[in-house]
């Protein structure tokens, strides 16, 4: 699947979408995607942007949030809110970042999201690891 | 289609579209190629997947518009 332009950061993006959603403003949302992540040759990954499908937020919501490559170790990685709707300054807080290393070697992320602002909102994750 | 929502004290909190809740975590690692993720309870939420009418999310025009419909939905159930 060739790359695609995210218009907003610019940054070239994997999406495979699982069932495409969207809302009636024009704001498609991608049930079940998935973001490929740019990687720097021998030192693993960089960025990740588009991670996970839309999440809708309430107000004052928390979310948390799983990530993963398949159970893979990639060291350091961090998410933090890619925030689709409203564009108008709302704020997202990022906190509670995590690692989990299972029985088998498993290896899962995680962090947990807060809109702060006064109307739901939509978001999925951008983030990457330190390299 | 089905929606992955969370909840807390009988307030919705999140949700979004398909059963994106955690996978298991007891196989062989992997690498997908690619990061995958969604939605998981935090301390005092629950998470459940429900049917909910097709392109529901298409039906509306704002993210407050889609929960206040969704948090009807789940009242009716009893899921809050």
């Amino acid at each position: 699947m060739p790359p695609e332009e995210n218009g907003r950061t610019g940054r070239r993006t994997f999406i495979k979408a699982t069932g495409a959603l969207g809302l009636g403003a024009g704001l498609a949302l991608a049930g079940g995607a998935e973001a490929a992540a740019d990687t720097v040759p021998g030192r693993g990954t960089a960025s990740f942007d588009n991670l996970g499908g839309g999440v809708v937020l309430n107000p004052g919501g928390v979310a948390g949030w799983w990530f993963d490559r398949g159970g893979s170790d990639f060291g350091f990685q961090v998410g933090g809110p890619n925030i689709l709707q409203p564009l108008n300054g709302v704020r997202h807080t990022f906190f509670d970042a995590g690692k989990a290393i299972f029985a088998g070697g498993y290896v899962q992320y995680y962090v947990t999201i807060r809109n702060d602002g006064s109307a739901a909102s939509v978001h999925n994750l951008e983030g990457g690891g330190v390299i | 289609m089905i929606m992955t929502v969370v909840t807390e004290k009988g307030k919705l909190q999140a949700a979004a579209a398909g059963d994106v809740r955690p996978p298991a975590t007891g196989g062989k690692p992997v690498d997908l190629g690619y990061f995958r993720g969604g939605l998981m309870a935090g301390p005092g939420q629950e998470i459940h997947v429900v049917d909910v009418p097709d392109k529901f999310a298409d039906l509306f025009a704002t993210p407050d518009e889609l929960t206040t419909r969704l948090t009807a939905i789940l009242a009716q159930r009893g899921l809050i």
